[in-house]
Formats: structure tokens, C-alpha cells, sequence
């Protein structure tokens, strides 16, 4: 258990209540219920609870459970019915990322969605309710709530696998897949934020820091030199702050991933910086792992080094390979290593890992070392040199409008209304000097996407005038999406106001890029 | 590494003969030629310059110093007078003699490794020379328990500054031995062991000391035959390259053959570097750099920081640059000659080396580009702006290699400079990686390049949105036929019918949208039309 529990050592300590005026909103606010559903395990009559694989709320009668994954069965089931199998084929294709099939339904109190994973063998349910969300000011948009299911479905692939290797190897290894689950959502779904414009979550890309070329430059030889270097090393992602700067991995893991280090992990390990800020603070250390290097013994117990699933790198293969992860960090820069876990059975026989430790890899303590060595130098001279440059820069000046940017392509996002953790304390959002837009407008904004822009064209342009005054203009142009949320102001009573409003915020904001 | 070679030197006895005299009745210590017609004279007490009149035979003092020395030598090159007094001879007092005037400059002590059998300090054991555009006094040190060192101690060019202790060299040895300085390396020979040792102060060093970069032994020039013996008891060796033998009474000078580096150096980054310092090696340098790029016997780190060396942008030479600048706010006496760092231009790199790497079919085109990457960076960083060839050759390795992702990352971090012809190479790629076709024409936008957009929207058949963008930057008219042909061929008649209601309410010049009404509806269209309305008017009826 503790081998497999280091990943998540991180959700104790970040339960904070969002103050009120913040722009997330705690899932668990607006959450009915959420379930994982095995079907096949559940089709002996009588034994139908035995589907439910995991169940939030915990204290739910089993004959609720039972119904409420019953009804989810039920609905998938009938509406396949209507659903030609060639469609369906076409839309997993088309959209690797989010291939899941899906179902939603809505009550007069409730929104629900249904996905179903792995070849259709695993349903995962969500059900927010309206009057909560109602409370909570936090507009319920579809797209987005499956979006948040899918994440949360694949952070925990990302960890543990995929539910089926639980069930596929030893047949009747039910009650571990069930504990699995049970820690991993009893502390993902409670700490869970959800943002007030739910197109964020929506979206779902990673914000990159803008820097100079020259300098990027640096960063790229750095990255390259280390996998000439340390050949071993196979996936690897690059972030200053909270920022992302470089990566070789599957553009399915990144936002998984990013989030992962930028949500739970750094903000952990922000604290502890702080406090030592006396010391050399050159020092490049690994996040997790091993504290002492010195020594030549394995790395057990705690000292062992996260696993984490990733997919390969050909884009059509969907297969999940286990790899180590180093997180070494020097001057607000953090380097992501990935190392293929030669032990490839481990995952599969976890029913004995208590008996013998895991075999853990090809991590020892001396590639940390030779590495630390490598990146001691090296990484400082480059996180230095990026933290003068961003240091010379200021903040970016305070804007009358928020704005959402989104390149799928790079999955590139910025935006002035979402949060990172590990900044809240700086400046979150506060370079926006407006209010944050209404519930109204944001769900305004989320219904404006769904029904007046195209997914599939790449170019398109939509202005709408909310009835409280907001204008809401989205644009997309070679694909990438633009949404400008201009506040009420004298100075966009017209449409063609808004043009030209339009065109002034993109030639100052929006220059390298191509949006006309 | 070291070849003997002797010249011939034509010798013409002078008649000219003149008798001076001294001032004090010391005896001298040294008699040097400062100038063509200026005598320097040292004695025990003071130094004297003498103005020597050739046709008149005489000679005058023009200036006198009084200053305490045993011994004196001379550096003609940057007529430095170097005097040594006090206890045990160890403390040194340089003099610039320059426009017929006595400059001091300050004082300093050496460290000898004196003793008790050792007492003091001797002329034999001190030697003057340039190295890489400084002065140095280079000094044996003795020691009873571990081997001689040779120190260097550097000469600021400023009268106030301190001369200061910077290199050590290990010899590893005890006996008798001689000294060179060629090409800026400083060549110890050692007599009994028949070995030379190389020593290059700029191979970088934890400490002051430095081993011997190369040990080798001198070999004859194969035109002496029979090859002299070499190493003899009758070998005197002079400052630069001088070596006297007194058996055969030849004069020899030594000669580097930088050649035979790639042997002696093991490590290939060092023996890169010390070729890139050697005086008109370009050729030789630019050869062995391509070799061992192709036998990838570097690794990208160690490419880096030779190529960084060879754009200047490395922080050590920087640095040394940076050092010498000072001296120019506080007068500068001992003037010396620059050293030259080694200069390989970026056409002289892309055609000697990044091309014939490209063209190395054996090689996989992603280390080639990222040996031009690191390349790029060295420009970078010395701020040396690259040329579009460069940039151009860069991308389309990247491409060849298949490295999609990163020419995508380097493309939006604006890495590489904009320009239309890279736009278009970008566009090309569209088929191979789709991203790049944004970053494409995000630099045609930002060249301002919208007639290009425009072509390109058209070629994408986003007819609509390219008429939006025609509008929104108000572009010129003569483009509206071209989107017109465009759209007569590609839309469907409701978009051509939107186009034409569009470019009526735009009040657009009639002849240039007049077209796309005409054949909104084919003949055959209107005649069925116009039939089937006499039809219904028949059945009104």
C-alpha cells in the first residue's frame, strides 16, 4: 500500500474553502452523486449491487446505488439502440482525446452524464444538481461536466492503470479494484475545483510561459542534452512556475499530467521553499523520492518513485505503459523525467506486493545523483536566466476585459478568469481589473459555444449581448478560439463598437497570432 | 608533437664601433638594444639610457634610475626591464622603458621555493613572454618534497595595479630543463627523461594548477640527416623558440605540429579548443571539428560550448574582454600585443561543416539538427543575428528528421526570425504536421503579408472568412475578383448570393463582383424556371 499510495500523499493538505468571490467553485458543492460501475459484475439476479464499484456519496443506501447505476445502465443500453455502431466508430476516431462514449440526461432537478470506458466494460456517472449549482453560482454546461468526468477517469489511469488490468489478470481481485478506487476519489472528489466560466474545464489545455526566442532556445539544447545524456530517460516535460515550457510526451497526458504537478504537487512543495528560503537556494532536489543520494540502497517503501501510466508515443496506439517519475526542481523550474518501469508485471501482481517489495525499476540512487549532477548546473543557468527575464517583465497590465485563448492544436490556454494554486497568493486574476461576469454571462458564454460555433469549422465569429449589458465575442480563426468578455461600458453600445473594441484588444494582446 | 628544424640565417659583421661610458663604476649587469639608436645599461646600483649618435660616434645619458638590482632581463617585445633585489633576489621590480622614460610599475614578491642550500633567487630561474595577449614572469619553483613548479605571474598593463600570482604549471620533475613559449603554449623540457610537456594556461582548470596538456618528445625535421641527437648536454634553449646546440653549432627552432593533436589529446572537446586557439589552424581546426562531429565523439553538451566559443558567446572569453576594459580608464604603460581568438564565420561554418553534415546520409538527421540547434544558440547568446539560410537549413532538418513537435514549439516561441519564404516553407508542411500550417500563416500576419493570407485562405476554401478578412483589414479591391473566382468555383449558391448581397451593400465597384450574379443560375436553370412558371400560371387559370 505505501509504495502505491505515494502519488496521493498529496491530497491531505489542500481543503481550503474557496472564499466566495473566487472563480471555482468545490465539485462537491454542486455534486449529487458519482459512481463507477462494473455492469458485467452485477448480472446475477440478486446480486445486482455488486456492479458498483465505487459510490459517492458514501452513506447511500445500496438499494439507491444499485438503482442509480442501474438507471445509467439502462439508459445507455436503450439509447445504443439508436445509435448506428458506424457513427459512433467515426466519433472515437475523430477525437482521440475525448473518445469516450457518452450519455446525458436531464431531470427536472438534475443533470447527469454517463461515459463509458475501456471497451464499453466500466460506466462512470455524475449527476450535479441545479438548485446546488444554483447556490453555488456555478452554470451547469454538459460538455463540461463530462469533461471533468473524463479527467477525473484519467487521473486515475494515469495512476493506477486502467480498471481493467485490475479485473482482466486476476479475475476476483474485485475488493482491491474497489479499495483502489475508494482511495483515490474519496480524496479526488472532495478536494475537486470546478471554475465558474465551465468552458476552462472544457477546454482543458495548459498555459505555456511566453518568453524570448533566444531563450526558449536555451531550454530546448537543455532538454536535449539531457536525454543525450541520460538516454534512459524517455518522456519529459519542462515548467517554470506553474507555466509549462517544454515536453516530449503524449499530447493525451499533458493535461492530465499538468495539472497533476501544477494543482497538487508544486503547491506542496511551495511551502518547504519558503521556509528554507535562507538556504542556497540554488540547490537544485528532487520532489519526491529519495532525500539521501549518498548511498547505494534500493529505493523502497517511501523512498520508491511514483509510477505513473502514460501512453506511448505513436498517436493510435492506446496502450499504457508504466514509467517512473522524477520531479527535480531548481529556481522555480521543475523537470519532469520519465523512466520506463522495467517491471512491467508489477501493476498486475499488486496482490503481492505486500509480501515482497516492488520491483521498482531502473531508478537507482546513482542515476538521481548523475542526474542532480547534470541538472545542478545546468538547469540553474537556465532557470536564472529566465527568471531575469520574466522578472524584468511586469505583470501584464491590468485589462478591462476577461478572455479565454485556446490553440487545440498546442493545447495552449490562457485565460484571465482561471486559477492556478500556486500563484492564488500573487495574482490570480487580479490582471483583470473588472469584476468577474455573472453567472448569466458564463452560462451565456458556454451556450453561445455550444449552439453558434462550430467544433469542427476552424474559422467562425459570434458576437452576443447579454441582457445585462455584458458582450460576449468568440472568435475562432485556423482553429484556435478567442472568447472576450467585455463588462457593460459606454464604449460598446453598438456592434460595430464591439468590432472595433474586438480588433484593438487582439492587435495589443493578441499580436504574434494571427487573428484577424 | 614537436619537430627540430634549423634555418639558415645570413650574418654581416657591422664595422661600426664606439666606446661608452657609464656613470657609476659598477659593473654592468646587463647591456640591451632598446631602440635603433638607444642603449639600455644596468648595473648594480642603476639603470641608464644612452642616445647613440652613429655618425658622430658618441654617446649621451638621457635618463638615469637608481634602483637597487642582482640581476636584470629584458623583454624586448614589450621593453619591459624586469630587476630583481632585496633579500635573496626574490623580490622583482619591472620598468617599462618607453619614450626614452623610466616607467615603475609596481613591485612584487615571487615565491622561489627558497632554502637553505637554495638561498637565492636566480636570472636562470625567471623568463619573461607573452601569452595570449598578456605578460606573464614565469618563475621555477623548487621544492625539497614534491616535484618543480613553474609559476606565472601576470603583468597588469597599469603602473598601479599589483602583478599577481595567476598559473602553476606541474612539471612532475627535477633536473635540468628548458623553456619555450610557442603560439602562446609554454613548452618545458626536460633533459634527463627526454620528454617536452606542453602546457595551455586556457584549458579550463579547478584550480590555478594545471598538468601538462601533451607529453611528448621533439623530433628532427626529416630533412636533417643524419637526425641530430636531440636532449644534449649542449642544448641551450632561448626565448620564443630558440635552441642552440653547441656540439654542432647549429641554431634550431622548435615548431608545433598541430596535426598530430587528434593523437595526443584524448579528449576531443579540449583538443577542439586548443586548436581554435592556435595561430592560422582555421583549416586544420574546421576539418577536425567536422570529423568528429561525423564519429560523434562529442556530445551536444560539449558541441555547445565549442560552439559557443567559436561565436564568442562563451562568459570566458567574454569575460577576458570585459577584464581588459578597465585598464583603458587608468593609463595603460606596457603595451602588448592582442590575442586574436579564432574567428569562424556562419558561412564558413554552414559550408565546412553544418552542409557536409546534412548531406552525411550515415548520420540521423535529428542529431544534425540538433548540433545546428546548439549552433543557433551560440549565435544567440553572443547576440549575432543568424542568417535566413542558416534558419531555413535548421527548419528543414527538423522537418527531415520528423521532429514535428519541436519545430511547432521553436516556430511559436519565435526562435527563429520571421520571414515570408520561412512562412511558406512552414505551409508546405501542412500535410506532415497540421499545426505548423497556423504558425505559418501567424507569420505572414505578422509580416503584414495579407495578400499571402488571403491566398492562403482561399487555397483552403475558407472563401467566407478570407472575405471577412479582406474587410476587416480593409485591403485593397483588386483582390475581391480573385475570392469572387474563387467562389463561383467552391460555394454553394446561397454563399455566392450572400457574396454578391455583401459586395452590393458594400457599394464594392460594380465590375468587380458583377460576375458572380451571372452564373448564379445556369440557362438551362432559368428556362426550367421559367417554364414551370408558365406552368403554374396555367393552372391558375
Amino acid at each position: 500500500m505505501e509504495a502505491i499510495a505515494n502519488p496521493l500523499y498529496f491530497f491531505s493538505n489542500l481543503s481550503l474553502n474557496p472564499p466566495s468571490c473566487s472563480n471555482v467553485v468545490r465539485f462537491i458543492d454542486v455534486l449529487e452523486f458519482f459512481f463507477v460501475a462494473h455492469p458485467q459484475s452485477g448480472r446475477k439476479e440478486g446480486e445486482e449491487h455488486r456492479r458498483v464499484m465505487y459510490f459517492h456519496p458514501k452513506g447511500e443506501q445500496f438499494e439507491r446505488q444499485t438503482e442509480i447505476t442501474g438507471f445509467a445502465e439502462a439508459v445507455v443500453n436503450f439509447t445504443e439502440n439508436f445509435l448506428s455502431t458506424c457513427s459512433r466508430r467515426e466519433i472515437k476516431l475523430s477525437d482521440n482525446e475525448d473518445g469516450f462514449d457518452f450519455r446525458t440526461v436531464t431531470t427536472q432537478r438534475t443533470e447527469h452524464v454517463y461515459i463509458r470506458t475501456e471497451d464499453d466494460q466500466f460506466i462512470l456517472g455524475v449527476s450535479l444538481s441545479k438548485q446546488l449549482s444554483q447556490v453555488s453560482d456555478y452554470p451547469l454546461f454538459q460538455p463540461a461536466i463530462r469533461s471533468i468526468l473524463s479527467d477525473a477517469y484519467k487521473m486515475f489511469r494515469m495512476f493506477f492503470g486502467t480498471f481493467s488490468s485490475f479485473i482482466k489478470v486476476v479475475p476476483d481481485d474485485i475488493p482491491k479494484f474497489r479499495e483502489r478506487l475508494d482511495f483515490f476519489f474519496s480524496k479526488y472528489i472532495p478536494l475537486l475545483k470546478v471554475h465558474k466560466m465551465p468552458l476552462l474545464d472544457h477546454l482543458g489545455g495548459v498555459e505555456f510561459l511566453r518568453m524570448s526566442g533566444p531563450l526558449y532556445l536555451n531550454v530546448v539544447s537543455l532538454i536535449t542534452e539531457l536525454r543525450e545524456e541520460f538516454p534512459i530517460i524517455e518522456k519529459i516535460m519542462i515548467l517554470y512556475q506553474d507555466k509549462l515550457l517544454y515536453y516530449q510526451l503524449s499530447k493525451r497526458d499533458l493535461p492530465s499530467l499538468f495539472r497533476y504537478l501544477t494543482h497538487n504537487l508544486l503547491p506542496t512543495t511551495l511551502a518547504p521553499e519558503l521556509e528554507h528560503s535562507g538556504r542556497n537556494t540554488s540547490k537544485g532536489r528532487y520532489l519526491r523520492g529519495p532525500t539521501d543520494l549518498t548511498t547505494d540502497a534500493p529505493l523502497l517503501g517511501d523512498e520508491s518513485l511514483s509510477v505513473v501510466h502514460l501512453h506511448s508515443d505513436s498517436e493510435d496506439l492506446e496502450e499504457l505503459i508504466g514509467y517512473q517519475m522524477m520531479v527535480y526542481r531548481c529556481l522555480n523550474a521543475t523537470v519532469c523525467m520519465f523512466v520506463r518501469n522495467c517491471g512491467g508485471e508489477r501493476r498486475d501482481s499488486d496482490a503481492s506486493t505486500r509480501s515482497s517489495p516492488p520491483q521498482n525499476g531502473i531508478v537507482s540512487r546513482r542515476l538521481l545523483r548523475n542526474i542532480d549532477q547534470f541538472l545542478e548546473t545546468e538547469l540553474a543557468l537556465v532557470a536564472s536566466k529566465i527568471g531575469d527575464e520574466i522578472g524584468d517583465e511586469k505583470f501584464p497590465e491590468a485589462t478591462d476585459f476577461h478572455y479565454i485563448y485556446f490553440n487545440p492544436s498546442s493545447l495552449s490556454m490562457t485565460s484571465s478568469l482561471s486559477t492556478s494554486p500556486a500563484l492564488s497568493v500573487a495574482a490570480s486574476g487580479s490582471a483583470s481589473k473588472v469584476l468577474l461576469p455573472p453567472v448569466d454571462v458564463n452560462r451565456l458564454v458556454c451556450d453561445t459555444m455550444s449552439n453558434f460555433v462550430s467544433e469542427t469549422e476552424e474559422f467562425g465569429e459570434c458576437f452576443v449581448k447579454s441582457s445585462s449589458d455584458w458582450w460576449i465575442v468568440i472568435k475562432k480563426v485556423n482553429s484556435r478560439l478567442l472568447v472576450l468578455i467585455l463588462p457593460p461600458s459606454s464604449y460598446t453600445s453598438s456592434l460595430a463598437d464591439v468590432q472595433s473594441k474586438t480588433a484593438t484588444i487582439v492587435k495589443s494582446h493578441f499580436e504574434a497570432i494571427f487573428f484577424s | 608533437m614537436l619537430e627540430l628544424g634549423a634555418q639558415f640565417i645570413p650574418f654581416e659583421p657591422d664595422s661600426l664601433e664606439l666606446t661608452v661610458s657609464t656613470k657609476s663604476k659598477e659593473p654592468l649587469l646587463a647591456v640591451e638594444w632598446v631602440a635603433n639608436n638607444q642603449l639600455l645599461l644596468v648595473n648594480n646600483h642603476s639603470a641608464e639610457l644612452l642616445f647613440i649618435n652613429e655618425d658622430k660616434r658618441s654617446s649621451k645619458v638621457m635618463k638615469t634610475t637608481n634602483v637597487n638590482a642582482a640581476w636584470a632581463i629584458y623583454y624586448a617585445p614589450c621593453q619591459l626591464l624586469l630587476i630583481a633585489n632585496g633579500q635573496s633576489c626574490s623580490n622583482l621590480q619591472p620598468i617599462v622603458v618607453a619614450h626614452s622614460q623610466f616607467t615603475r610599475m609596481k613591485n612584487f614578491e615571487v615565491d622561489f621555493g627558497g632554502s637553505i642550500s637554495k638561498e637565492n633567487f636566480l636570472e636562470k630561474d625567471a623568463a619573461i613572454s607573452m601569452i595570449y595577449g598578456k605578460v606573464y614572469v614565469m618563475v621555477f619553483r623548487y621544492s625539497n618534497r614534491s616535484a618543480t613548479m613553474l609559476d606565472l605571474y601576470e603583468l597588469p598593463t597599469d603602473a598601479t595595479t599589483v602583478p599577481s600570482f595567476k598559473h602553476s604549471l606541474i612539471l612532475g620533475f627535477n633536473g635540468g630543463c628548458g623553456i619555450h613559449v610557442i603560439d602562446n603554449l609554454v613548452i618545458v623540457h626536460h633533459q634527463s627523461s627526454q620528454k617536452s610537456m606542453l602546457f595551455d594556461i586556457r584549458v579550463s582548470s579547478p584550480s590555478k594548477s594545471h598538468s601538462p596538456l601533451v607529453t611528448t618528445t621533439i623530433e628532427p625535421h626529416p630533412q636533417h640527416q643524419p637526425p641530430p641527437s636531440v636532449y644534449t648536454n649542449f642544448w641551450f634553449t632561448f626565448l620564443p623558440d630558440v635552441v642552440i646546440d653547441s656540439s654542432s653549432g647549429v641554431m634550431y627552432s622548435l615548431r608545433l605540429k598541430n596535426e598530430k593533436s587528434q593523437l595526443e589529446i584524448p579528449d576531443k572537446q579540449t583538443m577542439l579548443e586548443y586548436l581554435a586557439r592556435r595561430k592560422n589552424e582555421k583549416k586544420l581546426f574546421v576539418a577536425t571539428l567536422l570529423s568528429c562531429l561525423r564519429a560523434r565523439a562529442l556530445s551536444l553538451r560539449q558541441i555547445r560550448k565549442v560552439f559557443a566559443m567559436l561565436s564568442g558567446g562563451d562568459s570566458a572569453s567574454k569575460k577576458s574582454e570585459n577584464g581588459a576594459e578597465p585598464g583603458s580608464t587608468t593609463k595603460a604603460v606596457l603595451t602588448c600585443e592582442k590575442y586574436a581568438s579564432l574567428v569562424v564565420t556562419q558561412q564558413e561554418m554552414q559550408s565546412a561543416v553544418l552542409i557536409p553534415l546534412r548531406e552525411d546520409v550515415s548520420l540521423p538527421e535529428s542529431y544534425v539538427a540538433n548540433i545546428m540547434l546548439q549552433y543557433l544558440r551560440s549565435l544567440f547568446d553572443a547576440e549575432i543575428p543568424p542568417e535566413a539560410y542558416l534558419i531555413e537549413m535548421v527548419v528543414e532538418t527538423l522537418a527531415e528528421a520528423g521532429e514535428m513537435s519541436k519545430l511547432q514549439q521553436i516556430v511559436t516561441y519565435r526562435v527563429i526570425n520571421d520571414s515570408k519564404p520561412l512562412a511558406f516553407l512552414l505551409l508546405s508542411y501542412e500535410a506532415r504536421c497540421s499545426t505548423l500550417f497556423q504558425s505559418g500563416v501567424d507569420i505572414l500576419a505578422r509580416n503584414r503579408a495579407s495578400d499571402e493570407i488571403v491566398e492562403v485562405m482561399l487555397e483552403k476554401k475558407q472563401i467566407v472568412d478570407a472575405f471577412r478578412f479582406i474587410d476587416v483589414r480593409n485591403l485593397n479591391d483588386a483582390l475581391i475578383p480573385k475570392v469572387v473566382e474563387a467562389a463561383n468555383q467552391n460555394c454553394s449558391r446561397q454563399t455566392r448570393y450572400a457574396i454578391k448581397e455583401h459586395l452590393t451593400e458594400k457599394k464594392a465597384k460594380a465590375s468587380l463582383y458583377k460576375s458572380i450574379g451571372d452564373d448564379l443560375y445556369t440557362d438551362e436553370e432559368i428556362q426550367e424556371a421559367s417554364s414551370e412558371l408558365s406552368n403554374c400560371t396555367l393552372f391558375e387559370l
